[in-house]
């Protein structure tokens, strides 16, 4: 009787308990979560005010689990009342089954507004040859995998809400299909032969090619925690080096005593001519460090007692990329990109990509490695 | 000793066993446990997996402080925390962190996570609980070696940890401790006393893991209950067992790579170094090779990662197949793939080094290799979606997580695709799409295994169960909170933001990230603030949990033949044998939908009986019904393994 009162009074006229069903449960978690939203913003905004601790923040988050707590203890005795009147407002299972489901939904738009909001924050279009290839790669690769991912999160969560317990039901005892686990297991299969093949091809063509005669050298050496680059002088060659060379004044370790070295110029910002293949040579002095210039889709690790060389053309000069990107403050950048101690965060070089006569000018302004063209006489007899 | 001799006598099956409750059917046995013997120097795997479950959760919850510590550092680099100073005193002066420490606490972090919690925390806590009860044996092979096992762990713990409280500091050159960094206390101070006291806990936790390995390898192939066929396992034990295998294999690697540093740092040594200037000096030492010591660190480090997965896609497994009420879907496929992925890992870690200036031509043979092992990867995903294909599914918490496990199962894996394509990883190596993709495909699909796991076994723990409302809690804020803090980072890797910096404001196209890196720190507080959910639900149901009844999730597997109070030895009387596979869930003209391993043929309807066949399809969704199964190219490799292991189990039997 007087759950009969109560089931017409809550569902045929105040349609109440409906928010306690799973469908309404999901609304009113939905709801919450955006009036807590519309609740943090200012409180966010706000938070960023502060030099010291989080400002507001902490107590934001207090109340916000108070609230929470609040309205999940009143469910809680509501539901508890409920169910002393026989009345069960919560099927968990279901609940959960329905929020699988909600999950699902909020996880593809939460993956959608990355791609739309944050795409446009990742690198800009490669400033090297190579780079558009691998940028080509790379949508390859995006589109196969987020078809799998869309595919297989979806029949996950799906099958969870669909395939969900219900009494009587019986589960389909099927324990295997060899047909079906020979196309899931060969179709992947080709699929990764493809990408094999196309990455192969590409990692060949960057890495393994003979560099051009008339490529640009230059030595970038990495130290704790800074960049030096020495560029060949009017010979084109660079002089050897020697690790026990390294003083004070040489702090490259340059063998003075080579000839081809003299003329070597030590450059503060790396600076390359567009369209020119450049060979760069790595060199480090202490720990391994990494030479890491993602706008040129180029990296590669200077290791202690092991030359490296990375070897690119560029395509994009400074101020097309500042068009580009709309940015007038655009610079590339070298970063380390290999824990190297302390100061590993800040181990930058500026690289600049200009016109060739832009180059030209900038060459003739650098300085030597060694201050004196010749050799100390001095220096030479001592040895 | 004959097969026959062997399904006469039940108390055969564990050999060497020094306890043989058989003959105390009163269960407790005739020796008296003290208090040390029964809590502390436990020998009886159900106590060591404890010990271990609690260890890990111990350094997972530090481990998460240390994150957090950093996370601050990242979300909001432009504050000052005063409490830090207080905290951390030197290495928090004036409210920040030093840029030092800020490395150490990552490297702790990788460290505590990857071997602490994920590989001692979970295959030492499931391997020891399950391995026993699942195969049919009163213990491990050598619970002597065990309780060895979990002491040498516990050590190398306090070691690792009291590494925090040296005045240099804790070792800071990354989990994967590459020298020379990690070989010169000149290049950074952790690598002072601190690194010191990594080696020794390292080469200490290696030593505890092969004991482990061995005992769960041993009692695998040599104490299963008659008629627990290798085809007959839970995956879980299956799971287990790759799992070992593989540490035997490639940690004595990381031991070797170890040694040779200790050596390189104490003894003047120079293997991994070469024409190093430092600190104002050209060291004499030269003409070793850093990238020796990748090579042998990776070949440890991948098998690793799946020392670290396995476990968990197997408790994912029996977990899976129990709630959804259905057999595991291809159960061939599924051990197959365990094979497959467990011999290739040890061939792929080239993957690791594509652009240390190892020689390009191995990029393309460690490129072939890794995307080969995505095969068997993609293949277990197939199996885990087909067998909650109409399910009849029941959301336990320990479900719940264990669906969580293939979503990011799934995530994660598909971003390897990138990183195992030279060319992308030439883009995208070291920096926050490594960190996206390794968090979410091993470190939380792991933890989740894990968790889902602690759900599923707790009533076996014990005796109790755990709150499922405070479960559910926990497992939505988790999941939601995992994605939030780690898949903004596959953007920010896009974008060339290196991993392991202190702070971003030092380049100009880093700077863009301050709002996010401030948003994936509030979303890692939340995730750390919801696992404080389940330390709660843990701890409060080992006194006032409901009590758990016999088998409370209706499984199959034999430890739920168990009686609940704790019994050292596991079964009162004889040890039950087993007549069928692990996955008779709904079988056609079952009076249950469950069928435990222990039930003959005899006791089941006729229609029940005989070899498993697939129920017939209705509607047009599948046409093709699978017959008996028949030799299909992909099954009969592993098919003959697992006979090939079979015979092995069989003959040491
Ligand atoms: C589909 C299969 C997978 C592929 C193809 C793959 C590929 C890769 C590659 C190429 C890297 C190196 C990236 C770099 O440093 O530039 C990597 C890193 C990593 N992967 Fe995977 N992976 C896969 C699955 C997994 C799984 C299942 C786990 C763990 C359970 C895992 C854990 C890791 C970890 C921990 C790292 C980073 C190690 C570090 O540098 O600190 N991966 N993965
Ligand atoms: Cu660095
Ligand atoms: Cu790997």
């Amino acid at each position: 009787m007087k759950k009969a009162f109560l089931n017409s009074f809550f569902m045929n006229r105040l349609h109440l308990p409906a928010l306690f069903q799973p469908r309404g449960f999901t609304a009113l978690v939905g709801v919450l979560a955006l009036f807590l939203a519309v609740l943090a913003e200012p409180a966010m905004a706000q938070a960023v005010a502060p030099t010291e601790g989080f400002g507001d923040g902490p107590k934001l988050v207090i109340a916000l689990i108070a609230l929470v707590w609040v309205i999940l203890a009143g469910l809680k005795t509501f539901s508890a009342s409920m169910r002393s009147q026989g009345v069960r407002l919560f099927n968990w299972n279901k609940v959960n089954a329905v929020l699988m489901v909600f999950f699902l939904v909020v996880f593809m738009l939460f993956v959608l507004w990355h791609f739309l909001k944050l795409m446009k924050f990742t690198l800009p279009v490669s400033a090297s040859a190579h780079g558009v290839e691998l940028d080509g790669m790379l949508s390859v690769t995006f589109w196969i995998t987020i078809a799998v991912f869309a595919l297989t999160q979806v029949l996950l969560f799906s099958f969870a809400l669909a395939y969900r317990y219900k009494e009587g039901r019986k589960a389909l005892f099927y324990a295997d299909n060899h047909q079906l686990e020979f196309y899931w297991t060969v179709v992947p299969a080709i699929v990764l032969t493809v990408l094999v093949l196309y990455g192969t091809k590409i990692w060949r063509e960057i890495t393994q090619v003979q560099p051009a005669k008339d490529a640009l050298k230059f030595e970038l050496f990495a130290y704790q925690f800074g960049w030096q680059a020495r560029y060949p002088g009017a010979d084109g060659v660079l002089g050897g080096h020697d690790f026990r060379l390294i003083s004070a004044t040489n702090s490259m370790g340059i063998e003075e005593t080579d000839s081809a070295g003299r003329d070597d110029l030590l450059v503060s910002e790396i600076t390359l001519p567009v369209n020119r293949p450049v060979l760069m040579k790595l060199r480090a002095r202490d720990v391994i460090h990494s030479a890491y210039m993602p706008h040129f889709r180029v990296q590669m690790n200077v290791v202690p007692g092991m030359p490296t060389q990375f070897y690119f053309t560029p395509t994009v000069t400074t101020k097309q990329m500042q068009e580009i990107t709309g940015n007038s403050n655009f610079v590339y950048e070298l970063a380390c990109n290999k824990i190297c101690g302390a100061a590993h965060f800040n181990m930058r070089m500026k690289v600049n990509v200009v016109t060739d006569t832009e180059y030209a000018t900038w060459l003739s302004k650098q300085r030597t490695y060694f201050r004196r063209p010749e050799p100390a006489q001095e220096l030479l007899s001592a040895r | 000793m004959s097969t026959l001799a062997h399904s006469h006598d039940p108390s055969h099956g564990h050999g060497s066993h020094a306890h043989d409750p058989a003959h105390g059917h009163d269960g407790h046995g005739h020796h008296k446990e003290t208090f040390i013997t029964k809590y502390i120097f436990s020998q009886d795997h159900k106590m060591i997996a404890k010990q271990y479950l609690l260890s890990g959760m111990l350094m997972a919850l530090i481990a998460a402080g240390l994150s957090l510590l950093f996370r601050l550092q990242l979300g909001w680099p432009d504050r000052t925390f005063p409490w830090l100073e207080t905290l951390l005193g030197e290495w928090g002066k004036g409210g920040r962190l030093d840029p030092n420490f800020y490395l150490a606490l990552v490297t702790l972090h990788g460290t505590l996570m990857v071997f602490f919690v994920l590989t001692a925390g979970l295959s030492g806590t499931f391997s020891n609980l399950l391995i026993p009860y699942q195969v049919g044996a009163r213990d491990m092979a050598s619970p002597f070696l065990n309780m060895l096992s979990y002491w040498l762990f516990f050590l190398s713990s306090v070691i690792m940890l009291a590494s925090l409280f040296v005045e240099s500091g804790p070792a800071s050159a990354g989990w994967t401790i590459y020298p020379p960094l990690s070989a010169l206390p000149q290049a950074v101070p952790g690598s002072g006393l601190g690194m010191t006291l990594w080696l020794i806990s390292m080469v200490l936790f290696i030593a505890s893991a092969l004991m482990g390995a061995l005992n769960y390898i041993t009692t695998i192939l040599n104490m299963r209950t008659p008629g627990m066929k290798m085809t007959r396992m839970p995956l879980t034990v299956w799971s287990f067992f790759c799992t070992a295998i593989l540490g035997v294999l490639s940690f004595p690697v990381l031991l070797s790579a170890a040694v040779l540093l200790v050596f390189d740092r104490s003894f003047g040594t120079s293997f991994y170094l070469s024409e190093i200037y430092i600190a104002g000096e050209a060291l004499t030492r030269t003409g070793g090779s850093p990238i020796l010591f990748q090579h042998l660190f990776w070949f440890l480090g991948h098998p690793e990662v799946y020392i670290v997965l396995m476990p968990a896609l197997g408790l994912t497994s029996e977990i899976i197949a129990t709630n959804a009420r259905k057999p595991i879907f291809g159960y061939r496929a599924m051990v197959g793939s365990l094979l497959g992925i467990s011999f290739l890992s040890f061939i792929v870690w080239g993957h690791h080094m594509f652009i240390t200036g190892m020689n390009p031509f191995l990029g393309n043979v460690f490129m072939i290799l890794t995307l080969v092992i995505a095969v068997p990867s993609a293949v277990k995903v197939f199996n885990y979606l087909a067998t909650l294909w109409r399910g009849n599914i029941r959301f336990t918490p320990a479900m719940l997580f264990a669906i969580g496990v293939v979503s990011l199962f799934i995530s994660g894996g598909l971003t390897g695709i990138y990183l195992g394509n030279a060319a992308l990883d030439i883009n995208l190596h070291d920096t926050y799409f490594v960190v996206a993709h390794f968090h979410i495909v091993m470190g939380s699909a792991s933890m989740f295994g894990m968790l889902a796991g602690v759900y599923h076994w707790y009533p076996k723990m014990y005796g109790r169960m755990l709150d499922e409302k405070l479960g559910y809690l926990h497992f939505w804020l988790t999941f939601a909170s995992v994605y939030l803090v780690f898949f903004p980072m596959h953007f920010m890797g896009l974008d060339g933001v290196p991993r392991r910096y202190y702070q971003f404001t030092g380049f100009e196209f880093m700077t863009e990230w301050m709002d996010m890196n401030r948003f994936i720190s509030v979303s890692a507080i939340m995730a750390t603030a919801a696992q404080l959910i389940f330390f709660y639900n843990f701890f409060r149901s080992i006194r006032y949990g409901r009590v758990a009844p016999q088998n409370p999730w209706n499984a199959n597997t034999l430890e739920w033949t168990t009686p609940v109070e704790r019994l050292h030895g596991n079964w009162p009387g004889e040890i039950p044998h087993v007549h069928r596979w692990p996955y008779d869930y709904s079988r056609p003209g079952a009076p249950q939908d469950f069928i435990l391993q222990t039930v003959p043929d005899e006791d089941l309807p006729l229609a029940a009986r005989g070899r498993p066949t697939n129920e017939a399809l209705s509607g047009a969704a599948v046409t093709e019904r699978a017959k008996t199964p028949s030799a299909q190219p992909v099954a009969s490799s592993s098919v003959f393994i697992a006979r090939l292991l079979h015979r092995i189990g069989l003959r040491r039997a």
